[in-house]
């Protein structure tokens, strides 16, 4: 007679000695819908970063004796016409005419051709505000001053658009993740306000919070916005716009934080932390906080295109970015100008939104790949 | 059922009430007085602003203003002068918003009547080739902003009529001769000019609700209550709808109420594209020439209007639910 | 082996090689990997095994209740004599044929009354759906067939709970309801899976009760599922022992209690306190109850010979060579082990 042995029990292995962190860091590296996501936006704010060197020109550059209003793109060849030759890469100058039947302006390529060089010196910049420079990429050089190469046309007063969609990644990709990190802050000290005090305080936050929800964020954006002249420094309504939409954007967390601190305080661990003499401090900051890391990282990441996809919308309405500054969505406000029945003679005015529409679709990949990551019902 | 009605009219009183203090504080926060704009538009006499510093109570502190305020509004239904209409603010506002409600209103059908089936397809025909491409379709539409996926459709319509030479409303609510056109006709002719910027609309969210259904509909699937219902012989439809369907559309009925307030802001950026005689453009322009009790008025009604929609929703979870007793 | 050759008249259910698997993502689930028995007409049926050895699935099976994907029935006939008294093939039937089957002929109740029924309808109407579905009646008529149900499976004030929802009923209740449920179409075969294992002892033997004076009424046969030895003893007619998604052992209830011939179903017995059988005498030491060492194996990764070997301590190097055969030991008493003659023999020592 054998003695049984009991079957060894190989699912719990993977469990043992691994840090919530390094599980869901896992299970994010098996997924690679997140992760090309993630490498998408590293490229995408490298682009953003860099945008004055990637850009031909300047910002706000543009011709006052050649007006180039909604030049359309110039096509790039690397073939001579005339030979069928590879050659240095040039586009096609362009002359404007009206057209007195119309009375449209309209643009005809002429024969002679605009050398693109790569490294060419241009237009002053500075990197992160600090870093001199005058090298970009590509450009036509100074040479020939109204050959300019417009990659994704020009916008309505003639600037190029490839260069401010550029410029307004800057814009576009800080104020959305900034106004979510705030409202992340403000939520969790509101939540812990709440939670702590209790009592009145307790009362007049959640109702604070009832009563922003109630109202339609819009309105309450727009309501907030009215508070300030409509003529601030430019700088100012960045951070204004990014203020007012971390103080529609905290309740939820909020509220969650609160309820999650309440029934953190009854556990066990907090109790002993409180025998063991820790001030009330100490608890909240080392012992009850932590218990939210995941639900904070994952909130974070889901909300981000939420807020990107509101500040574009702003912008869009005017009152975002404002000149000097672009963003994606202050540049599709063009799209109105003249009318919109004449939008079909201008449509590379909507590429910018495709920028938009790329970010927070990365953006959205990254968050379901936490989510998903944290979430140990998902676990593969 | 009136009781219930009751008791939520109450219930919503002091929601009400703390939205109104948060909207007057908000634009007491603006430099000068109410008046400051107003003074400086030679179209409202002396005589006018006179009146208005009285009723409103505009030489006294902030909280008796507040009363003031809200005293116009609950006895008299005087929501104050907009000083760019030089009119009062409700008969202003008023078409403004019941055009918006249109707007809202068919967004949201057509938004449950696209998430709804769906919805439903992907959960019985889970992970088939039909689900994962809609699926990635919607996921794709949700990283469009509404208004940019709007200027994309105005510019596919652009391209359509100059193609075919169809009449495509390109913007607004009513067409030129719009007076001269039966009822019938009239109604045609608003519902015509809604039906692209509500479809619009409703495709953008569409992605959210849809996941959500599909979750939904599959927790229910799983549930033990499914399995007893095809233990009795049910048909597959009877299992997928009176069944799984109608619990499944619980969380979704809840939810209504709370899906209210994006629908409107989102359907604002649609009515500026297209040029609809909604609230948010008026808005806009009532922002830029500071006109607040404009604003106020807008905010204070459509948050009224939402708190109304809360309690609809409330009610119908309480028809549709057995276990949420009313009264 | 299988008697429904012998005399088909008297089998009403007879389930032949059923192989039921589960494609996941880790690998085929062989759930149910070729189990064989059958029930006669008014008789009840116990399959007994520890949670993850198939029994719920085989009951499944039968009312191809399976979802499929990922579920399959991969091989094996379930024949089922339906009103006619013709064998029919439950694997091969179409959907449709099958609906007509589910709740007519073949009903079931569940493990988890609480959940089991739908929480937006009233009891009634989920009732009256069964009735509406089978037999030719009007919503009326089916509501009275329902009250009548209610009041059958010993309901008070029927009249009232048929048109109560079921969050206003106990479990004990809702259980009565299920039953009413199942039972309202006068069905041939009712599948009872762990019927009584959610709810308090005393409801338990109220229930079981219940069921036992219901197929006396009615005459139906009872195919009932269960981890509870106890309830087999009270209820059962004969018993199938079932391991890792094979049958070990089958025969009359009396047989199998009294000499079991698989290990397994020796540590089950052995594991559970029997006043009858185990009489203390004064005055000896008590005897202690055993625990089956160790777990259900893994049904991704089963023993390549007898599926019990693992854990089994009569087990012998012959056990894990191959699947052992279902062997006749007499009197239509069957085990799925190389050494039951030797229990066999140590019995008769021990009574000798």
């Amino acid at each position: 007679m054998t003695t049984a042995t009991p079957t060894p029990q190989s699912n719990n292995r993977r469990s043992l000695g691994q840090s919530q962190f390094s599980v869901a860091w896992q299970q994010l590296r098996k997924n690679r819908l997140a992760q090309t996501g993630g490498v998408l936006l590293i490229l995408i704010y490298l682009m953003a970063l860099f945008a004055p060197f990637l850009a031909p020109d300047g910002l706000s550059n543009y011709s006052t004796s050649n007006i180039t209003r909604f030049h359309p793109p110039t096509p790039v060849h690397v073939r001579d016409p005339a030979t069928g030759a590879f050659t240095r890469p040039f586009v096609n100058k362009y002359t404007q005419q009206l057209n007195m039947d119309t009375f449209v302006n309209e643009y005809k390529p002429t024969a002679e051709q605009c050398p693109i060089y790569f490294g060419v010196r241009g237009a002053e910049y500075k990197i992160l505000g600090f870093i001199p420079g005058n090298l970009h990429l590509f450009g036509t050089g100074q040479e020939k001053p109204d050959c300019n190469v417009f990659l994704m046309g020009g916008e309505a007063l003639g600037r190029d658009l490839f260069t401010r969609t550029l410029y307004a990644s800057q814009i576009s990709l800080t104020i959305g993740v900034g106004a979510v990190l705030a409202s992340t802050i403000i939520g969790l000290f509101m939540g812990a306000m709440a939670a702590f005090f209790g009592g009145f305080v307790d009362t007049v936050i959640m109702r604070l919070v009832e009563v922003i929800s109630a109202i339609p964020y819009l309105f309450l954006l727009l309501l907030l916005r009215s508070v300030f002249p409509q003529d601030i420094n430019p700088i100012l309504a960045l951070y204004v716009i990014l203020g007012i939409l971390a103080f529609i954007g905290w309740g939820g967390l909020a509220r969650v934080t609160r309820g999650q601190l309440l029934s953190v305080r009854e556990q066990d661990f907090v109790s002993a932390a409180r025998a063991l003499g820790a001030s009330d401090n100490r608890v909240m900051w080392r012992h009850m906080l932590p218990t939210m890391t995941t639900y904070i990282i994952v909130t974070l990441s889901l909300s981000i295109p939420g807020f990107i996809l509101l500040e574009s919308g702003l912008s869009f309405l005017g009152i975002g970015a404002v000149e000097p500054y672009v963003s994606w969505g202050s540049l599709l406000a063009q799209a109105q100008d003249g009318g919109l029945s004449s939008l079909n003679s201008r449509p590379w005015v909507l590429i910018p939104g495709f920028f938009i529409v790329f970010t927070v679709g990365c953006f959205q990949l990254l968050g379901d790949g936490l989510r998903d990551a944290f979430d140990p019902r998902k676990r593969q | 059922m009136f009781p219930f009605l009751i008791r939520r009219f109450f219930q919503s009183i002091p929601t009400l009430l703390l939205a109104s203090v948060l909207i007057f504080f908000v634009i007491s926060l603006a430099p000068g007085d109410f008046l400051t704009p107003a003074r400086l538009n030679p179209g409202i006499s002396e005589q006018q602003l006179a009146n208005l510093s009285a009723s409103f109570g505009l030489d006294k502190p902030a909280y008796v203003q507040y009363f003031y305020w809200m005293r116009n509004m609950i006895f008299h239904g005087d929501f104050g002068l907009s000083f760019q209409y030089t009119q009062p603010v409700l008969p202003v506002i008023w078409p403004r918003i019941v055009n918006s409600v249109y707007l809202v209103l068919l967004n949201l059908v057509f938004f449950y009547a696209i998430a709804i089936p769906i919805g439903v397809y992907g959960a019985v025909r889970q992970n088939s080739f039909g689900d994962k491409a809609i699926n990635v379709v919607l996921y794709f539409l949700l990283g469009f902003p509404s208004f940019f996926l709007f200027l994309i459709v105005i510019y596919l319509i652009l391209n359509i009529r100059n193609a075919t030479g169809w009449d495509i409303p390109l913007g607004g609510m009513t067409s030129g001769n719009y007076d001269q056109l039966s009822s019938l006709g009239q109604f045609w002719d608003v519902l015509r000019h809604l039906l692209i910027p509500a479809l619009v609309l409703a495709v953008t969210d569409a992605a959210g609700l849809t996941r959500v259904i599909r979750g939904l509909m599959l927790e229910v699937m799983r549930s033990d209550y499914i399995r007893t219902a095809r233990a009795k012989g049910v048909s597959e439809s009877s299992a997928i709808w009176k069944h799984t369907f109608r619990n499944a559309i619980l969380p979704i009925v809840a939810g209504i109420g709370g899906l209210l307030p994006a629908a409107i802001s989102g359907a604002g950026f649609v009515e500026v594209v297209y040029a609809y005689p909604g609230i948010t453009p008026m808005l806009l322009t009532a922002i830029t020439a500071s006109d607040l009790y404009l604003i106020a008025g807008f905010t204070v009604i459509s948050t009224i209007l939402l708190i109304i929609g809360n309690a609809l929703s409330d009610i119908l979870l309480a028809v549709v639910d057995p276990r949420i007793k009313v009264g | 082996m299988t008697d429904h050759t012998t005399n088909q008249a008297e089998v009403l259910l007879a389930v032949n090689g059923l192989k039921t698997y589960f494609n996941t993502d880790d690998g085929v689930v062989k759930s149910v990997d070729g189990v064989t028995f059958h029930i006669k007409k008014g008789e009840t049926l116990a399959v007994v095994g520890e949670s993850g050895s198939g029994k719920s699935v085989t009951s499944l099976s039968v009312m191809r209740l399976i979802p499929m994907p990922p579920g399959e029935i991969a091989g094996g006939e379930i024949l089922f004599s339906g009103t006619d008294g013709k064998p029919r093939d439950i694997v091969n039937l179409s959907e449709a044929e099958m609906r007509k089957i589910r709740g007519n002929d073949i009903a079931m109740i569940f493990q988890e009354p609480m959940t089991s029924l739908n929480p937006v309808y009233t009891v009634g109407d989920q009732i009256a759906e069964a009735v509406m579905l089978h037999q030719d009646k009007n919503r009326k008529d089916a509501m009275g067939v329902a009250t009548d149900m209610l009041r059958f499976v010993g309901i008070p004030a029927p009249e009232k709970r048929v048109n109560e929802y079921p969050h206003q009923m106990s479990g004990g209740m809702r259980q009565r309801v299920m039953i009413a449920m199942a039972l309202s179409c006068n069905p041939a075969l009712l599948i009872a899976d762990e019927p009584t294992t959610a709810l308090d002892v005393t409801i338990q033997a109220q229930i079981l009760d219940l069921m036992r004076k219901l197929q006396k009424d009615i005459g139906m046969s009872i195919l009932f599922i269960t981890h509870n030895l106890g309830v087999v003893a009270e209820m059962a007619d004969r018993v199938v022992v079932m391991y890792g998604g094979r049958v070990v052992e089958e025969g009359d209830v009396i047989e199998i209690f009294k000499a079991p011939r698989h290990p397994y179903t020796m540590g089950l017995l052995n594991s559970i306190p029997r006043p009858g059988i185990d009489a203390h005498i004064p005055g000896t030491p008590r005897k202690r109850l055993e625990a089956i060492p160790g777990n259900v194996p893994n049904p991704l990764n089963l023993p390549p010979g007898c599926a019990f070997e693992p854990r089994c301590k009569f087990a012998i190097p012959d056990c894990s060579k191959a699947v052992p055969e279902l062997q006749d030991t007499g009197g239509g008493h069957m085990a799925r082990c190389i050494r039951w003659q030797e229990f066999e023999k140590a019995d008769q020592e021990v009574t000798a």
